[in-house]
């Protein structure tokens, strides 16, 4: 469906993909980059960038390859970031179609789940239940799927209500066209511009949040993360700020990126924006 | 002599809002040839589009049918269990709706549309249905290329893509196409276009058409015959040769006097002439002729008892006053 025209035409979905790509390879990469287990002292404590070209980026104030730190976490970020916001997408697609397309009190009875999803902070719920669940990387990804559902849902569900009333679903039934090929070919190739886009800004918003987990410490001890670093790095911030400043600048690139692909996707999924 | 395809009787459909219920449709007859055009008028609100939205099942939720009996080619709909009724729809009935924009799918190709038509109801490949697409294409006069089924509708002008619409209506050859308003969204050039359109298919195929619309130029000019609606019910039905003079009825008579005149036809009357008063509403109907508070030929009769369809000239008419001068022509000869 994205021909390599569109791609040239669509500077956000290129740039996105290129960083993202960018970012990929590094995780895939980071176990023959870094044979070794990144939390292992290998070096002395707080090297700054450059002081040691075996370490280009520096060590930690326990002595811990900054550089492969980095590698690594962008493993834990991208799986996390992916899981949650599919977890969250997939949910929260179905709830919102059959709540938007049913109505009544199907409808009424998810939106009330929703709001009592949606009423709870995020964070605190996401620190709740990591606290009590233990903090594992299959819990964090839990933890933000439950927290950001909800807001995947109501969009669907208002998207789901506005196509209803258009001509084209209203006249299915006269085509023989049956509820689920309604839901199939009418419904969810029409939200799914949207929740594509809204997917990117989960994942996202699913990094961020790993790395708020990670910064108070409840991050998944057996993994490096970026946030687990910048929480580290803190300490050092005057004196040594590329320990906050690299972990913080990965994930910039990674919001970044993934909020490009999310517009570039939208503009390539929507035949409406393609010409 | 010719089959009835289509036959509606006593036809009543209501809305319900809560315990409120309002009648919209109040016991409408209608037959329908096969290969004859005949045209629904009326002014807004009068009950037309209901009516057509009913025979093909596509009520809003808040309305329904709570008497009268369809049916199409001898076979009653309200007595086959959802799936048949279904499976008649989009194949042995089908509909052209106003707006063609907001009645095709943005994300799916016109080829997409077509075979879905298709495939809705034979079992045939994919393929085959691909190729059939692009026959129905040349059918309505659109290029049948490959690249013209790969378009979206987005790209398409107004009338191309009623075109569309008309494509997937007759994608199964229906006998009946209900054509609410076709033309109404597309400028008049266009309008001629698509209606000679409709006329060769139908033609072609032996199909009936039902075509709602308020425009009774268009009507004199496309249609076999002609129904005449007014607050739910039919008030006239006949030739639609007798538009625009021999009409009985005093509310088409009204509806063909409000039609702005051509020069030539100017000083027999006035430009336009408006019909004082609106119709009543819906659940608000009383005992008598509901066009009584606006006839001109009101009677006394006219406010106690509600007109039955007579026949009259070439069809029928619901008029106590027509009534009444046709028995007196009678008397006087």
């Amino acid at each position: 469906m994205i021909s390599r025209r569109i791609v040239t035409r669509n500077p956000a979905l290129t740039l996105g993909c290129l960083l993202l790509a960018a970012l990929v390879s590094v995780a895939l990469a980071a176990p023959w980059l870094y044979p070794d287990d990144p939390r292992d002292m290998v070096a002395p404590a707080l090297l700054v960038v450059g002081a040691d070209l075996n370490f280009p980026l520096g060590t930690d104030a326990l002595g811990r390859d900054v550089a492969a730190g980095i590698a690594y976490g962008a493993r834990t970020s991208l799986l996390l970031g992916a899981l949650a916001a599919g977890c969250a997408t997939a949910i929260g697609m179905l709830l919102g179609l059959v709540a938007g397309y049913a109505r009544g009190w199907v409808d009424g009875l998810l939106m009330r789940l929703c709001e009592l999803f949606q009423t709870i902070p995020h964070f605190l719920l996401a620190l709740f239940v990591v606290a009590i669940l233990g903090a594992t990387l299959r819990n964090i990804v839990l933890a933000i799927t439950l927290t950001s559902w909800p807001s995947v849902a109501r969009l669907v569900r208002s998207q789901t209500l506005m196509l209803r009333e258009l001509d084209f679903v209203r006249i299915a039934p006269a085509m023989n066209v049956g509820r689920l090929r309604v839901i199939l070919t009418h419904l969810v190739p029409n939200v799914l511009p949207t929740v594509v886009t809204n997917a990117s800004i989960l994942a996202a918003v699913a990094i961020l949040g790993e790395s708020g987990l990670s910064f108070l410490g409840l991050g998944d001890p057996r993994l490096v993360s970026w946030g687990g670093m910048l929480g580290e790095g803190r300490d050092m911030i005057r004196t040594i700020p590329s320990l906050t400043l690299l972990p913080g600048a990965a994930i910039v690139l990674t919001v970044l990126g993934l909020n490009l692909l999310g517009d570039g996707l939208n503009q390539a999924l929507d035949p409406r924006r393609r010409s | 002599m010719t089959a009835t395809v289509l036959s509606v009787r006593n036809l009543r459909v209501a809305f319900r809002h809560g315990s409120a219920r309002a009648e919209v449709v109040r016991g409408l007859d209608l037959e329908v040839l096969a290969g004859e055009t005949l045209a629904v008028v009326g002014e807004s609100g009068c009950g037309k589009s209901i009516s057509a939205l009913s025979l093909i099942g596509l009520l809003p939720e808040t309305a329904q049918i709570v008497a009268g009996r369809i049916e199409l080619l001898g076979r009653s709909l309200s007595g086959l269990p959802e799936r048949e009724v279904r499976a008649l729809r989009g194949d042995r009935i089908s509909m052209v709706f106003q707006d063609p924009s907001a009645a095709l799918n943005p994300t799916l190709t016109v080829g997409d549309h077509l075979i879905d038509a298709i495939l809705a109801h034979r079992a045939v490949g994919r393929a085959a249905a691909r190729a059939e697409a692009a026959t129905l294409l040349e059918q309505v006069r659109l290029p049948s290329s490959a690249r013209m089924l790969d378009e979206y509708p987005h790209r398409l002008s107004g009338g191309m893509r009623q075109r569309v619409m008309i494509a997937m209506a007759i994608a199964n050859q229906p006998d009946v196409l209900i054509a609410d308003e076709p033309t109404t969204a597309l400028d008049a050039t266009v309008q001629h276009e698509i209606l000679a359109l409709l006329r060769d298919i139908q033609d072609r195929n032996r199909m009936a058409v039902v075509l709602i619309t308020h425009d009774l130029g268009l009507v004199a000019r496309w249609a076999d015959r002609v129904l005449v609606m007014y607050a739910g019910e039919g008030v006239e039905a006949r030739s639609a040769s007798a538009i625009p003079h021999s009409l009985l009825h005093p509310y088409s008579r009204a509806l063909v006097e409000a039609r702005p005149l051509r020069r030539a036809e100017r000083g027999r009357r006035q430009i336009l002439r408006e019909l004082a008063g609106a119709p009543p509403l819906p659940g608000e109907h009383g005992r008598g002729c509901s066009f009584a508070p606006r006839c001109p030929l009101v009677r006394e009769r006219c406010e106690r008892e509600s007109p039955q369809m007579l026949v009259a000239a070439d069809g029928h008419v619901a008029c106590h006053a027509v009534a009444e001068r046709g028995i007196n022509a009678e008397q006087a000869t």
